[in-house]
């Protein structure tokens, strides 16, 4: 690399690193990229297919999604977790700003530690006691009740990813506010939750995502008005559910949603990590 | 194909149903209920049930919601609505010979007894038990002195799905003995550009974990061996150890590890059924209705190649295995009746010879034997009925601590299939063998739990063997 | 900066207090009592759930409570607690999971800060490296599973289909008992390592660029710069990462059940699985509950140990 930069006029040598760098960055990408192309390219395939690895070229049969809306309940599911992971990743975000805001002003570190806590408790073994508090309350099956379930994600990630956050806003800002005669309350409201949008962002996309890919709670707490689409996905784990092509276009189906959504905020996503700094 | 089929059958019973109604049930006394039904993921879900049940909303105002799940998490979450006594749940699917015990011992399943004997609620043309075939009802009950807690419905034998044109092409015999089942795998095992891979593989029967033991099930029984067996004093205790038992870990172990793919070893059922529908193995030992993906076109690359036969029979004699199906009804069901009347409508003569012609093996005996039904091969269809009608349920081994079973008896298939010599396989069985035997010390006590026993088989007469493959014109090979 | 004392008003509020109407006694009251009602939608919708439910697995750890044969569950006192120790297959369970979590996490955070890197320099079409990178960190578990159980087939999965091109053996991906792990942990690397990429560098972006300058003056190789001052600058950084993506780690659960279901002969069943399989498939709930005790005080330790380190640079 010295030894070419030494050599060649200062043009080729840019030009040379350009495409070295895209070398580079397609090998590392490639592999990441080729399972979803792999997902999206097979689940056109008759499933005879599948048994000749070889094969790319063939005629796509699109009865396989056809077919997945017919035979399962994926697509209403999708829209509920669009209401439950919406409505989680809100509360939580509103409870993770509050709480990290007051942890990184007052240094409540015990506060802290015990919602870190709270996202150690493996959920796998509270299933069924979760499932007899919420028969007690009436929440099963409901909408209520999975989105309260899914705040165990929400909440300790908005609350740790939020801190650090507030941690880089400047106090200078809010105690100017102060002597100009705010209150803490609206000072919070004017100068912090502005500065604080893109991390809200950031923090709100991957509460989201925790949220929609979460199978378990959904799975036992939900029923059979309510529930989410991996709890439909994972019906095609079962391949008896119609074969290796429906189970990719399943597949396909519910990651295209989120797919959406990184393409349009990823800017926001890392922009907004960055800002604050996760600390 | 199915779909028309079934499409076909609907118009020839909107037919019926306009004749003159011999129905002295009314069919639409719930209408504007709901059920909620649990089932687990099965082909015949969404190709038979899906479209029964809006057939049925619409003949009796009756919406059934259905929750289909993979098989263990549905087993869960029944489970957990059953024992905390959920109403929400109505009706459950599920297999008698699997989890049938547990929940009939808790007693978490209403006695259907009183709606099949009440006129408002069960047709009078019905006739259970008289019209379910032998194997089936043989299912149905699994702890002795039980009431009547579900209806089985249909009944998925383990056949041995053979590739006919291979057979014919290359002259093999078809098997009627494991030690010719063996020579057809040998045979049929073809590597024609001598790659050292073989495009096509003799034999494939699952060789994944616990649900290994459905398809072992047969060879154990047929070369003699059984999941349990009692002691002179009545004791229940494991024969994995026996030396029959043995045998027939080592023949099954050495068919998948010498003539089937490696992926034998992580394929489940389907991933098989897929495998032998691309043409990649001549011989398939699964569930029958299996032979409705090799024989769709657009599925399948094997269409009009295949037909079915029995497992062959072995020194033990031959045992077909029906896992059957059946329906019942969750003891906190707020909605019985109604619950009752889906099961009733389901599996009254008419849907089930529909569901019958639509390739879903139904209980019924009148279903196989009316004229109007053809099956899809001559052999499908003789090997299916014999199956049925003489089939025990073998599938795992039944316990009330059934989860532990199947995983201890997967743990040896795995060292038969791995490993292979007799020495490891009997050292993994008698660990196993002795950890079954006293769980179900533990787990049992006190209970007549019966679970399935060789002698409670109607026995298979000798013909009946060929019989399927005579009636294919498939008897002449290999001579 | 010297922390505000707690519940103190907001400086300019006390010159008005005299004012004393109702909207400023309520935001007096609000100053004073912020800590508290800040943080009331938290406790109530976090502990208010997670309460009743983990005090129930606790109870239930001193039974022998069985959710379909044993409904009736008597008091058992410890046993649930000593009797895993004797089996085989739990303590397997607690390597497995130890296995997958450092070897998940460690590959990806090596991967992590390598590619955190590659993206902190400036080049073209770099916002569209960066969404195809982050795709992964988005995918459903199940979903995802099921892509990687077809690359896994042993016969006809592109992975030894590749292989065998190469004029290599197939491996048995996740049918043998050696690899079945290994190859979770591919999953784990592939599924997970975009997040940490995302964290890394955000750090790296946040970094002062002094430093760099004066090393670069110095003549330092671009290893040199990397060990002695990226890495120790971006410390904080990095535990974030360590300690999200942990905890994580060892609860991994959804992508090991749709794979491998543990197996095979629970070569890849760990802690949570075997938890899993307790409760449901075998149903002893008193035992699957007195292990997610422990399983709880496992995670917590491992947090501890992170924190520890964490906490000299912890920042309030």
């Amino acid at each position: 690399m010295v030894v070419l930069k030494r050599l060649l006029p200062r043009r080729s040598y840019e030009i040379l690193e350009t495409i070295g760098t895209h070398v580079v960055l397609l090998a590392v990408v490639a592999p990441f990229f080729f399972v979803f192309f792999y997902m999206f390219w097979n689940s056109l395939k008759p499933d005879y297919l599948f048994f000749e690895p070889g094969t790319w070229i063939f005629e796509p049969l699109w009865s396989n999604y056809t077919d997945v809306f017919e035979q399962s309940d994926l697509i209403p599911n999708i829209a509920n977790s669009l209401i439950i992971s919406t409505s989680a990743t809100l509360i939580g975000l509103v409870c993770g700003l509050l709480t990290a805001y007051t942890v990184a002003r007052y240094n409540l570190r015990k506060l802290a530690m015990a919602i870190l806590v709270t996202r150690m408790i493996p959920y796998i073994t509270a299933l069924v006691p979760f499932w007899i508090v919420y028969k007690q309350v009436g929440l099963l099956n409901t909408y209520t009740g999975i989105i309260l379930s899914h705040l165990v994600i929400t909440i300790p990630f908005g609350v740790w990813i939020m801190m650090g956050f507030i941690e880089d806003i400047p106090k200078d800002l809010e105690e100017a506010a102060w002597i100009d005669g705010a209150s803490r309350t609206q000072a919070f409201l004017r100068i912090v939750l502005p500065l604080s949008t893109p991390g809200m962002v950031a923090t709100a996309i991957l509460c989201f995502i925790f949220s929609w890919n979460n199978f378990q709670l959904a799975l036992v707490l939900g029923g059979f008005d309510v529930s989410t689409a991996p709890v439909s996905v994972f019906k095609y784990a079962d391949p008896e559910a119609g074969g290796s092509g429906q189970m990719m276009a399943a597949a396909t189906l519910v990651t295209l949603p989120v797919f959406f959504i990184v393409l349009l905020i990823q800017k926001q996503l890392t922009a907004g990590l960055t800002i604050g700094g996760v600390k | 194909m199915h779909v028309l089929r079934i499409l076909a059958a609907a118009g020839a019973v909107a037919l019926f149903a306009a004749s003159p109604a011999r129905a002295e049930v009314d069919w639409r006394q719930f209408e504007g209920t709901t059920l909620n039904a649990a089932y687990f993921t099965a082909n015949y879900i969404d190709a038979w049930f899906r479209p029964m049940a809006k057939r049925f909303e619409s003949e009796t105002g009756i919406k059934v919601q259905m929750q289909v799940l993979q098989a263990g998490q549905i087993r869960k979450k029944q489970d957990i609505m059953l024992a905390g006594k959920d109403s929400q749940l109505d009706i459950v699917m599920l297999q008698m010979d699997n989890r049938g015990g547990k929940l009939t011992a808790a007693g978490h399943l209403e006695d259907l007894q009183p709606y099949l004997d009440d006129p408002a609620l069960t047709p009078a043309g019905y006739d259970y038990p008289g019209d379910w075939l032998g194997g089936c009802l043989n299912t149905a009950r699994v702890i002795t002195g039980q009431p009547l807690n579900n209806i089985v419905w249909s009944a998925q034998a383990q056949l041995l799905h053979i590739r006919r044109d291979l057979f014919e092409k290359h002259d093999v015999k078809v098997p009627t003995t494991m030690a010719e089942l063996e020579d057809a795998a040998r045979k049929l095992t073809l590597d024609e550009d001598g790659d050292g891979k073989p495009e096509v593989y003799g034999f494939l029967s699952r060789g994944h974990g616990r649900l290994t033991t459905a398809s072992f099930a047969t060879y154990l029984f047929n070369h003699g061996g059984s999941w349990f067996t009692r002691l002179p004093d009545g004791t229940k205790v494991s024969n994995l150890d026996s030396k029959e038992s043995i045998d027939a870990f080592e023949f099954y172990g050495r068919l998948i590890r010498d003539y089937a793919p490696k992926s034998a070893l992580s394929n489940k059922p389907p991933q098989n059924a897929a495998l032998y529908a691309a043409g990649r193995a001549a011989m398939l030992s699964a569930l029958n209705y299996w032979h409705g993906l090799a024989d769709n076109p657009k599925k399948s690359r094997i269409a009009g190649k295949s037909t079915t036969i029995l497992v062959p029979a072995g020194p033990g004699g031959s045992y077909p295995n029906v896992p059957t199906t059946s329906l019942a009804i969750s003891k906190y069901s707020e909605k019985k009746e109604a619950a009752w009347l889906y099961i009733a409508w389901m599996t009254r003569k008419g849907i089930m010879l529909e569901g019958q012609k639509a390739a879903v093996p139904m209980c019924r005996r009148s279903s196989w034997e009316d004229p109007s039904y053809e099956a899809p091969t001559p052999a499908w269809g003789e090997s299916a009925k014999i199956a049925a009608d003489y089939g025990i349920a073998i599938a795992k081994p039944q316990a009330i601590a059934i989860g532990q079973m199947r995983d201890a008896a997967g743990e040896i298939i795995n060292v038969a299939i791995r490993d292979g010599s007799r020495e490891a396989i009997e050292a993994e069985a008698k660990k196993q063998a002795a950890f079954m035997t006293q769980l179900v010390a533990e787990t049992e006590a006190g209970m007549d739990f019966a679970g399935v026993i060789p002698e409670f088989a109607k026995k298979l007469d000798g013909d009946a063997q060929a019989a399927p493959i005579r009636a294919e014109g498939l008897d002449k090979l290999g001579m | 900066m010297a922390v505000t004392p707690q519940n103190a008003l907001a400086p300019g509020l006390d010159e008005r207090r005299a004012r004393g109407s109702l909207g400023w006694r309520v935001l007096e009251w609000l100053d004073l009592q912020m800590p508290i009602v800040f943080n009331i939608p938290t406790v109530v919708f976090l502990f208010g759930l997670v309460a009743v439910p983990v005090s129930l697995v606790l109870a239930t750890s001193f039974t022998d409570w069985q959710l379909i044969t044993k409904p009736d569950p008597d008091f058992v006192g410890f046993d649930n607690y000593v009797k895993p120790w004797s089996d085989d297959r739990w303590i397997g369970a607690i390597w497995h999971t130890f296995a997958y979590a450092v070897a998940s996490v460690g590959g990806q955070f090596v991967l992590g800060l390598a590619t955190a890197m590659l993206f902190n320099r400036s080049f073209a079409g770099k916002a569209f490296y960066r969404s195809v990178w982050m795709m992964p960190m988005v995918a459903m578990s199940v979903a995802i599973s099921l892509v990687w159980i077809l690359f896994f087939d042993n016969a006809f999965g592109i992975l030894n289909h590749g292989l065998e091109g190469l004029g290599l053996d197939g491996i048995e991906w996740i049918t043998s008992p050696q690899w079945a792990l290994v190859s979770l942990i591919i999953v784990g690397i592939w599924h997970h390592t975009p997040f940490m990429t995302l964290i890394l560098l955000a750090g790296l972006q946040s970094l002062p660029q002094d430093p760099f300058e004066a090393a670069r003056i110095d003549g330092a190789s671009r290893w040199q710069m990397l060990v002695h001052i990226t890495l120790p600058l971006l410390k904080t950084h990095i535990m974030v990462a360590l300690i999200l993506r942990s905890i994580f780690g060892v609860k991994e659960f959804d992508t090991i059940l749709a794979i491998t279901e543990g197996g095979p002969r629970y070569a890849s069943e760990t802690m949570n699985l075997n938890i899993y399989f307790n409760a449901f498939e075998y149903q002893y709930m008193g035992e699957a509950a007195a292990k997610g005790v422990f399983f709880f005080l496992f995670i917590l330790c491992v947090q501890s140990i992170l924190v520890k380190l964490r906490k000299r640079t912890w920042s309030y």
